[in-house]
């Protein structure tokens, strides 16, 4: 699913009129999402609650560390609608940008204290309508 | 925190060290005075060279074993059983501590392939390549590594339940209809009865009105 989401996020932000490409990644991240959902088969809760948050973190971790020359572009900002978008793709709605912030904050604090990257507290104040995203069917 | 001598600091394994020769002391002292063990005993002959907590230990463990030894038979089986509960404890810090240092140096290896990957790939653009897909097949530009990303992720993650916490919650949660039904008797099903009905609900008004209304 990593793998899938990786491209997803690589079609949505960085490749321009990939909407067939990004609807057939999508089909294949929940393919391999109910093919997992399968396995899991206690703590549901903290699956469902903590999943969604580690594979944002892993995606971003994909680009910091193996697309290393575009860094500048992998901002707080940019890191916080990675999140946003996993977030609703695996969740199946919307997810307010302070509570994923808080999320954020909590399951991974490493990634808050990334050094180099701006602040994005604009970002926080002004919610999820700073962000524009295009349609996702789940 | 000083719990006997067990105390925890940067010299993890020099405490380990210690508490072994800590027990080994401690059951040479449980003996009686003069019965040929040739090791020193008693507070003198260690307090030149030991620390602030060493001479706590030995203060209350030691010395009361001392005294307990030559009180009688009956000190000597608590002492005993003093000393399994301190092996045991020392046995349970270990095991974490082992823990903890795997865990450290997986993360150590992790950050260390991450790094290296990082600098071999220090020009690579996202501008740089294209994605595509054939025959509904993706075709990546690279292969990424996925294990090692999702190991670390798991690594870093810091989770805010542990297992104890969590069948906590659950056993409240368990709990909670019950709790819930009494506390909506109590706050919302009453007072609608009380204004319901008449006659409660007219004493409460003359009450109010000083009216007698009935």
């Amino acid at each position: 699913m990593l793998k899938h989401l990786f491209w997803y996020v690589f079609c949505y932000c960085f490749q321009a009129n990939t909407q067939d490409l990004q609807e057939r990644l999508l089909q294949l991240v929940s393919r391999d999402y109910v093919v997992l959902l399968d396995l899991v088969k206690k703590n549901k809760d903290y699956f469902f609650e903590t999943y969604p948050y580690a594979m944002a973190f892993a995606v971003c971790t994909g680009y910091h560390f193996f697309v290393p020359g575009s860094r500048s572009r992998f901002t707080r900002a940019w890191r916080l609608e990675v999140y946003l978008l996993v977030c609703r793709v695996l969740c199946g709605m919307d997810v307010c940008a302070v509570t994923v912030q808080r999320m954020q904050e909590t399951l991974y604090p490493e990634e808050v204290r990334r050094p180099f990257l701006p602040s994005f507290a604009h970002l926080a104040c002004a919610g999820v309508n700073s962000l524009s995203f295009g349609c996702v069917d789940v | 925190m000083r719990r006997m001598g067990l105390e925890h600091d940067v010299q993890g394994a020099s405490d380990t060290r210690y508490v072994d020769y800590a027990s080994k002391q401690l059951a040479d002292d449980s003996k009686p005075v003069g019965s040929g063990s040739g090791a020193p005993t008693g507070r003198g002959a260690h307090s030149s060279r030991m620390g602030h907590g060493e001479r706590s230990f030995f203060r209350s463990a030691g010395m009361k074993s001392v005294r307990g030894a030559l009180a009688g038979p009956s000190a000597g089986t608590d002492v005993d059983g003093r000393l399994k509960r301190r092996g045991s404890a020392a046995a349970m810090e270990d095991l974490s501590s082992d823990k903890r240092a795997e865990k450290a140096k997986r993360l150590r290896v992790l950050k260390t392939f991450l790094h290296d990957a990082e600098a071999k790939l220090m020009g690579r653009m996202v501008d740089a390549f294209t994605f595509s897909m054939r025959n509904g097949v993706p075709v990546q530009p690279f292969e990424l590594p996925l294990k090692p990303i999702l190991q670390y992720a798991g690594e870093t993650i810091k989770c805010p339940y542990s297992e104890r916490h969590f069948k906590r919650y659950l056993t409240n949660a368990s709990a909670f209809p019950l709790c819930a039904c009494v506390v909506a008797c109590v706050v919302v099903v009453a007072p609608a009865w009380c204004l319901t009905s008449d006659t409660l609900f007219s004493r409460v008004m003359a009450q109010f009105q000083g009216v007698a209304t009935c």
